[in-house]
């Protein structure tokens, strides 16, 4: 299998961090600004979903690459943001986008992690030579199920949705590699707490408290335990990338780009650092467009690896995911002649 | 003016204080509010926030390079001095 196509789209508005009406002056603002390296993020209308940015993402890579809806064998929507509690937004989709009813559609429901077990997992499902054309979809709207009046949320989560073209083509594919991992115990780390089956919604889920100075939540909204994250951050993704170089034998000196989850630029450096891989390396898009979760990783291939993807000698490539759930997942893959489509905006 | 200590060399205690008045300085409050045995979490302004805030601006103004497995015990002014004399020292 190799990545034939990518493209993403994020919504028009944009929030600048330095202006967010949360802070009591600008100094608190550069302060996160400084310590997360998020100078904004794009964020949707009230009533636009993340599958309304993944028609649009897709579509418009379908019409650049030449494929037809029809043509697509498997599509795979990553995101938790989803559409209704039943059924999958992938159905939903399926009939949005116009696949064929006998399309193999389904979503899964990963954080920031996504992208990465989204390839592996569509990627054993090619491997079969069933599918000769996948759809991987990575998309989040965050900006809508995290409260506007939480200090430590807002200003770090954006929404986008990206798109990854796939295709069965032995003669030009190379092994992808793979680490996974996990962490249950950790999974109030990043969660929202009512509004499933363990804790329904009631009206006291939808009462918003002030829990501490400046960060207003109700029981429905997504909460970020900083502290947590930080310890969980600094320690699983270097171990993993660490694992994966080990394992699979991977000459470090040979890797082009080193495609990390978008989540913090201080945290991200001292995991690049772990893995010795220089900065020109190691690309970012999160001064723009924030934490997009899942769709970070392919967010930033589309909007800063562009030139290098689609160049015709392959890129060797790192990537690491890690988040919510707590869970982890890095690998190794190699891409080229890649139809690289310019980021949209709905 | 900054005090001597006698437990401790003058450089000690310089940096010390360096610590200190960057740690005022980020997270916005009076220099007499960080004491020797202040954390993250004793007040609302040192959150993770303001913790990852602190620890870069240490590293860019006294040239240090934090050790990763180090960060997540670096959440007081007494692990923060001592993590930077330890490694002006090393």
């Amino acid at each position: 299998m190799r990545i034939a196509g990518m493209s993403a789209c994020v919504p028009a508005t944009v929030e600048d961090n330095l202006t967010l009406p949360i802070y009591k002056d600008e100094n608190e603002a550069r302060k996160v600004i400084a310590s997360t390296g998020i100078e904004r993020h794009h964020k949707v209308d009230a009533g636009t979903t993340a599958s309304d940015l993944t028609v649009k993402a897709v579509e418009t890579l379908l019409a650049n690459m030449g494929w037809s809806a029809q043509d697509v064998d498997c599509f795979a929507y990553v995101c938790t943001s989803r559409d209704y509690i039943a059924p999958q937004t992938a159905c939903v989709l399926q009939d949005r986008l116009k696949l064929r009813s006998d399309c193999c559609v389904f979503d899964l429901p990963f954080g920031c992690s996504g992208w990465v077990y989204g390839m592996s997992i569509v990627g054993s499902l090619m491997s079969h030579g069933t599918f000769k054309r996948a759809i991987l979809v990575a998309a989040e709207t965050n900006t809508q199920n995290r409260n506007p009046r939480d200090t430590t949320v807002r200003p770090l989560f954006g929404d986008a949705a990206t798109a990854t073209a796939l295709e069965f083509d032995p003669e030009h594919s190379r092994p992808m590699n793979f680490m996974y991992g996990v962490d249950g115990s950790g999974f109030d780390a990043v969660w929202a707490p009512y509004g499933g089956m363990r804790n329904p919604v009631t009206p006291e889920a939808l009462e918003e408290k002030e829990v501490a100075p400046g960060v207003f939540r109700r029981g429905i909204d997504m909460i970020v335990n900083g502290m947590d994250v930080f310890g969980f951050a600094i320690k699983q993704p270097p171990h993993s990338l660490k694992g994966l170089i080990e394992t699979f034998h991977i000459d470090v000196a040979t890797v082009d780009l080193l495609l990390l989850h978008q989540a913090n630029k201080f945290i991200d450096e001292k995991i690049r650092k772990a893995v010795k891989i220089p900065p020109e390396k190691t690309p970012y898009c999160l001064e723009e467009y924030g934490n997009v979760t899942s769709a970070s990783i392919p967010l930033t291939m589309v909007s800063r690896c562009r030139e290098q993807l689609s160049g015709s000698d392959e890129k060797h490539c790192l990537a690491c995911g890690f988040g919510v759930g707590l869970a982890w997942a890095s690998m190794e893959f190699y891409a080229g002649d890649v139809k690289m489509v310019d980021v949209i905006e709905y | 003016m900054l005090k001597s200590n006698s437990n401790f060399p003058l450089s000690f205690t310089l940096m010390e204080n360096q610590v200190k008045e960057i740690i005022a300085r980020v997270l916005n409050v009076d220099p007499g509010v960080i004491t020797d045995t202040l954390s993250s979490g004793d007040i609302p302004e040192w959150d993770s926030v303001g913790n990852l805030a602190i620890i870069s601006t240490i590293e860019q103004e006294l040239e240090v390079e934090f050790p990763l497995e180090d960060l997540f015990d670096l959440t007081s002014v007494k692990s923060l001095v001592d993590e930077v004399n330890m490694l002006k020292h090393a």
